[in-house]
């Protein structure tokens, strides 16, 4: 979060100002004019994308700005904050813009920030402002911040604008509802959008874990044995769902290692009653024809994930710690972004 | 199964982070100024990124007696004085040290060696290396044969393990010429294979001439363009503001054309020359890159003053400060002739660039440190606003800059808005950290992973440090055995001998102004 000038945290209100909604254009441009006495290249107006981002709910507000706070000074983008709330009449709609820059004075990454409430009536009409306000021949994100979006009209309006969309499956259900609407997401987007799932990219230290583990090669000597997984999610009884992030890995394992489809298994850790529940506790990787194996195990403070390797002998040979910080929704989002493509490893592991 | 066969399933798809195999770095010369200004450095933000493999070693090797305490010390003050450290973080640091260790020998003994080899296998077991090793050799040229040899004597050359690899990071100047280039390239493939050897240029892995390779083969628009039909000429300048900082040993052995015109000045005129490689694999660059270094039309001996031209810098003002010339600096002699300023005006005998001058300059106490690369386009072929109207524009130029301002500026003529038709040049200008933020990557960083990851797509091969030194032979000999020259012949300051500028004259052009 970006901190004021005596160190405490910038409110909404301090950095957005109200503007009428054909105003949002000219308000920018005034604004980038006035700051052009400050800037050493004021000739400069870089952008490399508009971020459209669709908030459910309005007590998520906050957050998703700290979040944008976060990323300005490292990306010169235009950000579209869109919301429908039944605090407006009909069709009612209402703008904020805001314009800076941040970084090295010599260099300065300059953002725009627009957002735009409207009532539940308001839906056309607040696409037709996106519309108008995309950045030309620029990549056009989507971040959707709620729960699953197939049959809201803002997603049937917001989502053919764009070239990626940026979901949280952590927001759709238990495991088996949020990989059935990520496969839906997947195949609507078709080749032309790609789908990101920052829940996917909270499974990133694990995975990377995993391929550390491997990338010694008397590790790697015992892949052959390999053929069966287990993860374990923490959950608060043994009878809760399997979690999406928990199916997420089965997948991905499952997908990297095909002999392991049939023979991947996701259990509720009861143990793990202090973790938020549905993270990813540990991960057994065995062999049903001898001792080997590689067992992943979340450590807390500081956080990290222990990791071992056993021969065909059940002899402990290796041993890790890799770290493991829990990513905030800001570094999720950025890891998002800055990946450019589709994720074919991610859509591989949602066949499971 | 054999391991040699297997590949991790796991690795695909993920970042960076973590995405090469377990290592031991050992440099050789640890003790030494490049160890404490750039490697370590480099290295801790590697780890600090998470690129380096978590079972990691670094060795430290050198004559300068020292413990592993002392080395981690080392380590912990270039991470406390490094301006290239993103992101100082204790943890990191302590994690690292617990990895950072120290052999004391001398480069010639063969027990220190065996001493070495011991600590390395010890280090492997500890630290789950698996046999892996990179020797960094951060030492005079002089000694890289001795090293290589010893290290060969001692069973180091070769994998310590089925499936592991040994490879080796050599420093520039590789050699001083063409003859101890080619006997130095052959005592170290007496003992290494050419795909072991990384020799470094650390222009090579800086991201804005990485970037000069996505301009042209990742955009349609320039490669129509980039040939003798819109191209007059091309301007490489790699200018510094600085002298020679102390060095005076180095640089009277070294002079300007070993020290940047022969490596980095030509690395940069090879990438804007190639011809689009198949693939950005290392054998396909590699061979496209050499293939326009040879292109290059050979000076010979009788015409170097045709081709070429050498400055020495006098006593001036740089930026406001007094500054002695280059024969009053310490450990220069009263009667130097090591210049600091070259030209050259180059052309490459090729179907693409016919015709186009290629002129390079590199000097010391110049006005300023730059360094960029012009394409200088022809003018339109006809005018048609009347004469009386028009400001004549300058022609057309794109800059690629490298350093310090990273970016791409493309110069064209405009209209001034007004009744009369006036032509005025003016900038679209691109800048790297403007639009990606921080540029802040070390080249040592870029390249000492590429080596982790096997990758010597940006390190120079056997052949291609030969046809640098080939072209730029006949003009050292030349130079070196005329010794009575009027130097010093620019001022600190300055933008260099008017020699300089007749080499441009002469064909009808004139260096940019920067």
């Amino acid at each position: 979060m970006t901190a004021a000038a005596d160190g405490s945290q910038r409110q909404m209100a301090d950095v957005l100002t109200q503007v009428a909604v054909g105003q949002i254009e000219s308000e920018l441009h005034r604004r980038r004019l006035e700051m052009l006495p400050k800037e050493p290249h004021p000739h400069t107006h870089s952008c490399v994308m508009t971020l459209v981002i669709a908030v459910e709910d309005e007590r998520d507000n906050l957050d998703v700005f700290n979040t944008v706070e976060s990323l300005a000074g490292k990306y010169p983008i235009r950000v579209v904050a869109v919301q429908t709330t039944g605090q407006r009449a009909g069709d009612d709609l209402a703008a904020w813009v805001n314009a800076e820059c941040e970084g090295k004075p010599s260099a300065p990454i300059c953002s725009e920030e627009v957002a735009i409430q409207g009532g539940v009536d308001s839906v056309d009409r607040i696409v037709s402002v996106v519309r108008g306000l995309l950045r030309a021949d620029l990549p056009v994100m989507l971040w959707w911040r709620g729960g699953t979006p197939h049959g809201d009209g803002l997603w049937n309006g917001l989502r053919p604008l764009c070239d990626r969309i940026i979901v949280d499956s952590i927001l759709f259900g238990d495991g088996a509802a949020a990989l059935d609407t990520l496969r839906r997401l997947v195949n609507i987007a078709g080749k032309q959008t790609s789908v990101r799932d920052l829940n996917w990219e909270r499974t990133a230290p694990w995975r990377a874990a995993i391929a550390s583990c491997f990338d010694d090669h008397n590790v790697l000597a015992l892949l052959p044995h390999i053929d069966r997984c287990a993860i374990t999610y923490a959950a608060g009884n043994e009878k809760e769902q399997p979690s999406a992030r928990a199916m997420l890995m089965a997948g991905w394992l499952v997908s990297r290692l095909p002999r392991l489809r049939g023979h991947s298994r996701t259990a509720a850790g009861k143990r793990w009653a202090d973790v938020a529940s549905g993270r990813v506790v540990a991960i057994a990787l065995t062999s049903s024809s001898c001792k080997a194996s590689v067992m992943l195990v979340r450590q807390p403070s500081p956080n990290g994930i222990e990791a071992e390797a056993h021969g065909e002998s059940g002899k402990q040979f290796r041993r890790w710690r890799f770290p493991a910080h829990t990513l905030t929704e800001a570094e999720l989002l950025d890891g998002s972004l800055e990946a450019l493509g589709s994720d074919a490893i991610f859509e591989a592991a949602l066949d499971i | 199964m054999a391991t040699a066969e297997l590949v991790n399933p796991f690795r695909e798809g993920l970042n960076l982070a973590g995405a090469t195999e377990p290592v031991q770095l050992v440099i050789f010369g640890a003790s030494g100024d490049l160890t404490k200004r750039k490697l370590l450095p480099a290295i801790y933000n590697l780890v600090q990124a998470g690129l380096a493999p978590q079972a990691f070693a670094v060795v430290g090797f050198a004559r300068a007696p020292m413990s592993g305490e002392d080395f981690r010390g080392v380590l912990k003050a270039a991470v406390a004085e490094s301006s290239e450290i993103r992101e100082r973080d204790d943890d990191v640091l302590k994690k690292l040290s617990e990895h950072v260790d120290y052999v004391s020998g001398d480069f010639h003994n063969p027990a220190a060696y065996t001493n070495l080899k011991a600590q390395l296998d010890e280090l492997d077991k500890r630290f789950g290396t698996s046999g892996n090793r990179i020797f960094y050799i951060a030492t005079p040229a002089s000694l890289y044969g001795d090293i290589a040899a010893q290290l060969h004597a001692c069973g180091l050359t070769t994998p310590a393990e089925a499936g592991s690899f040994v490879r080796m990071i050599v420093e520039k100047p590789f050699g001083r010429d063409l003859a101890s280039a080619k006997k130095l390239n052959a005592e170290l493939l007496t003992y290494l294979r050419e795909d072991q050897i990384y020799r470094i240029d650390h222009y090579l892995g800086k991201e804005t001439v990485q970037n000069i390779l996505v301009l042209r083969f990742a955009n349609a628009i320039f490669e129509p363009i980039w040939n003798r039909r819109y191209i007059d000429s091309i301007q490489i300048t790699v200018a510094e503001s600085l002298g020679i900082e102390g060095r005076g040993n180095f640089y009277e052995e070294t002079g300007v054309v070993r020290d940047v015109i022969q490596n980095h000045a030509l690395q940069l005129m090879s990438l804007v020359a190639m011809e689009p490689p198949t693939t950005f694999d290392a054998r396909d660059f590699r061979d496209e890159k050499i293939r326009v270094v040879e292109a290059i039309h050979p000076i010979e001996s009788s015409e170097v003053d045709k081709y070429a031209v050498r400055g020495q810098y006098g006593p001036g003002s740089v930026a406001g400060e007094r500054v002695v010339g280059y024969r009053q600096e310490p450990n220069v002699a009263p009667d130097s002739i090591t210049p600091t300023y070259a030209a050259f005006r180059l052309q490459v005998d090729n179907w693409r660039w016919a015709g186009v001058r290629f002129y390079i300059r590199s000097g010391k106490r110049l006005p300023k440190r730059v360094t960029e690369i012009a394409m200088q386009f022809k003018e339109a072929p006809h005018l048609p606003f009347r004469k009386a109207q028009v400001e004549t524009p300058e022609g057309d130029v794109l800059s690629l800059q490298i350093q310090p301002d990273e970016g791409i500026v493309l110069r064209f003529a405009a209209k001034v808005p007004g009744p009369s038709m006036r032509i005025r040049s003016v900038e679209m200008d691109f800048g790297y950290g403007e639009t990606f933020g921080s540029v802040d990557a070390s080249p040592y960083e870029r390249l000492i992973l590429d080596c982790m990851k096997g990758d010597q797509t940006l390190f120079d091969r056997a052949d291609g440090v030969e046809a640098a030194w080939a072209l730029v032979d006949p003009v050292l000999r030349a130079w070196e055995s005329q010794r009575s020259v009027a130097f010093p012949n620019y001022d600190a300051g300055t933008w260099g001998p008017a020699a300089a500028d007749a080499l441009l004259e002469r064909d009808g052009r004139k260096w940019r102004q920067l």
